[in-house]
């Protein structure tokens, strides 16, 4: 009897069966993990884009001896608020950068329907003006659209008047 | 009778022996992917947030400017924080060539600065700005041809900046200095007569 055991294999069929569907059980949910973290992924390199063009604006343009007031029109009604809708368009050449690691603002626009505008009110308090920057983009994660919002402000500080 | 070395004991153990390593390597697998996602998250969060509380410092620190200036050229005391007139306490530090009256932590509220960003991120927190004088000289030289006005001295703004985020809160103090110039003729200073200019280019800007 004793020696009938030892020269049994140590996994029956039907166990060595039951392990292998386990384990390959245990595979569908890291395959959903791997798909979920790679929409996270995606969806985060947009956002990341969509602030980096938003901040850069501010950066571009957040000081009192920069040019923005070319590409500000006023808004009827309201004299001292200057906007632009899509002041990217005036700046191909920088935005359209396609190199590694960014999207270029032509998918961002074409596939997200990234959208911009741009607000300068001027006399927040005399020598203070306040610059905005609001953008909206949508995103869309199995398969579901969500319209994201996105904001960043400063304040710019002009020369000091008497 | 049957022990535990029979064959159809030994299935049920290492049956329930895989069932239990499986159900521990899911648990784990799951922890690793709300871990991973948890902490993708925060980082993002916390980068987002650094952004949000330099530009807010940034905003505030020009906003106090603004108020100083309208102090300095109205003569009036700034309203909310510690209330100081600045013409009066600019006059006496360069007169007497002691800034210690005026470096006691005077405090400038940044309203304006508040509900911007507020009405964008409502749990962020901006201190008010603290002023100090940094150094301060009454010129005693003619100004240089060109030149109508003296650099009189410098004046710093901080600002803390606490972010949105709970858990691992960024905090962050913005430090900026700016020339402020004087009107006037060299060895004589009249407080009612002299015309400040706190310049609107800072000498850098310093987060800590």
């Amino acid at each position: 009897m004793g020696h009938k055991d030892r020269t049994r294999p140590a996994f029956s069929m039907v166990e060595l069966l039951i392990a292998v569907t386990i384990l390959a059980l245990c595979c569908v949910p890291v395959l959903f993990m791997a798909n979920h973290n790679v929409e996270t992924a995606r969806i985060d390199r947009v956002r990341l884009e969509v602030e980096s063009i938003c901040h850069n604006i501010l950066e571009r343009f957040g000081q009192a001896s920069d040019n923005l007031l070319c590409y500000l029109a006023p808004i009827p009604g309201n004299p001292s608020l200057l906007a632009s809708d899509n002041l990217f368009m005036h700046f191909k050449d920088v935005y359209n950068n396609t190199a590694a690691g960014h999207l270029g603002i032509n998918k961002l626009v074409t596939q997200h329907s990234f959208r911009m505008r741009v607000e300068l009110k001027q006399g927040v308090t005399k020598d203070l003006a306040l610059l905005t920057c609001r953008v909206s983009w949508i995103s869309d994660r199995e398969r579901q659209k969500k319209t994201e919002n996105l904001s960043y402000a400063r304040f710019i500080l002009y020369d000091h008047t008497h | 009778m049957t022990t535990l070395t029979e064959p159809s004991n030994r299935t049920g153990i290492a049956t329930i022996v895989l069932v239990l390593l499986v159900l521990l390597i899911l648990a784990m697998m799951g922890f690793a992917s709300f871990f991973q996602s948890s902490g993708t998250g925060r980082t993002y969060s916390r980068v987002v947030d650094i952004r949000q509380t330099i530009e807010a410092g940034e905003s505030a620190i020009f906003e106090a400017a603004s108020c100083l200036r309208e102090s300095m050229d109205k003569s009036q005391p700034i309203k909310g924080g510690t209330g100081d007139n600045w013409r009066e306490l600019i006059c006496q530090a360069v007169q007497n060539r002691d800034p210690s009256g005026i470096n006691k932590d005077r405090r400038i509220p940044p309203t304006l600065t508040r509900d911007v960003f507020r009405s964008e991120v409502p749990s962020l927190r901006i201190n008010d700005v603290i002023v100090n004088l940094v150094g301060q000289h009454f010129p005693t030289y003619p100004p240089l041809e060109g030149q109508p006005m003296y650099p009189c001295g410098v004046i710093e703004m901080s600002v803390t900046v606490f972010g949105a985020q709970r858990i691992l809160q960024v905090a962050k103090t913005i430090r900026q200095r700016r020339f402020f110039y004087l009107n006037a003729k060299p060895g004589e200073l009249s407080c009612a007569s002299a015309i400040f200019f706190l310049l609107p280019e800072s000498l850098g800007t310093v987060i800590e």
